[in-house]
């Protein structure tokens, strides 16, 4: 392995989506001077090394003494090497992190129901279920709509400063865009740009009917279950988009080119979380 | 009255696949005109995929009315309450 591609923060990912788009994977990634990782950024490293491995290329990983520590402790390097053509499990080291793990709509019951159980000990008490939904709606997205090569990967950290947690999602297949795009022409109306086409789909009822009972839902439910506890932020292709806490919703440019596929990043507050309500209803009719 | 534990018939609230097992043994219930009780109690909170394979395939069947006529709710929480208000609402308008 002669080239070694530097990483030191997020938008020097295009570098890495450059290699992927050239099928040029014989590089090796320094990220000694990378400085904090968020999800979003373990799992481009991710998708870079089971892809590397999935073409049977070595390729290493240069870390810092400072970096070093974390992605050891998460796993990194064991679940690349293992996972790159059929999910396998990873065991956990660290303490505030789940292992970074390949999903699909076969395997989210077993990932929503560990990471319930991992998160509910930093929120005592708290009503958490924003992010089993937000798991399931984003991973059955992925399901429908990316038909990726390589499933989907998630990783979930909790951080104790601030008390949040945050979890990845990202997917290497067909992005909005060429989705909602794909659906116009099927019937015969002009297409989006791109930023008109991620826009088309967050909103209310939108979707492309991948699937015949698909109401458009999905988005718009993640968007309700974040509203007042989080944020989201998406990267898709050539386009970034971001929903604040108060559900305000900002659309641009992706700041890592040559992107690729779909990272959907979400930050939940658990100090904005409600009490659980424990109150049972004998009975209800709707 | 029939009694369904939800938790006891479907393995996870999430996926099409799961909703379509639900949509399944509840059809049963309105082909016969039967009303069926729906015990919530430990159930995860539903995903929309799962909503529209299951009660949503259901209302879009058989109508609105004959939904609320056949299926009786039991031992639900407020928020379980409030969610399926969210898609009834969602599917209705």
């Amino acid at each position: 392995m002669e080239e070694i591609i530097n990483l030191r923060e997020t938008s020097d990912f295009s570098l890495i989506f450059e290699r992927i788009r050239n099928k040029n994977l014989r590089a090796d990634i320094d990220i000694s001077e990378f400085k904090y990782f968020y999800p979003k950024d373990i799992l481009m490293l991710v998708q870079y090394f089971v892809i590397q491995n999935y073409h049977q290329i070595d390729g290493s990983l240069l870390l810092s003494d400072v970096n070093g520590w974390y992605i050891q402790s998460i796993n990194l390097i064991e679940f690349c090497n293992t996972n790159y053509k059929i999910p396998s499990h990873v065991k956990p080291t660290s303490r505030t992190a789940i292992p970074i793990k390949r999903v699909d709509t076969f395997t989210m019951n077993g990932y929503i129901r560990d990471a319930q159980n991992f998160f509910a000990k930093y929120c005592q008490g708290k009503d958490i279920s924003a992010l089993n939904i937000c798991i399931a709606e984003i991973i059955n997205n992925v399901s429908d709509h990316s038909r990726s090569e390589h499933d989907s990967f998630i990783f979930s950290q909790y951080y104790k400063l601030p008390k949040t947690i945050v979890f990845a999602i990202s997917d290497l297949g067909v992005g909005i865009p060429d989705s909602v795009n794909g659906y116009m022409r099927s019937i015969g109306t002009g297409e989006f740009s791109d930023f008109e086409a991620v826009d088309w789909a967050m909103q209310k009822g939108q979707s492309v009917k991948s699937k015949v009972h698909n109401m458009g839902a999905g988005f718009d439910n993640i968007i309700n279950q974040i509203r007042g506890i989080g944020n989201i932020r998406i990267f898709i292709g050539g386009v970034y988009c971001q929903i604040d806490k108060e559900g305000d919703k900002y659309i641009g440019v992706n700041p890592i080119s040559n992107f690729i596929g779909t990272i959907i990043e979400i930050t939940i507050d658990t100090t904005k979380l409600e009490p659980i309500d424990e109150t049972i209803l004998e009975g209800y009719t709707f | 009255m029939k009694k369904l534990v939800l938790n006891e018939v479907v393995k996870g609230a999430y996926s099409n696949a799961d909703g379509f097992t639900l949509l399944c043994i509840l059809k049963t219930y309105f082909l016969n005109n039967e009303e069926v009780e729906v015990c919530m109690l430990g159930f995860p909170p539903m995903s929309s995929s799962f909503f529209n394979s299951s009660f949503g395939e259901l209302i879009q069947e058989f109508g609105i009315d004959k939904f609320k006529a056949i299926i009786k709710f039991k031992d639900i929480t407020k928020s379980q309450v409030s969610q399926i208000k969210m898609y009834l609402d969602f599917h209705l308008h």
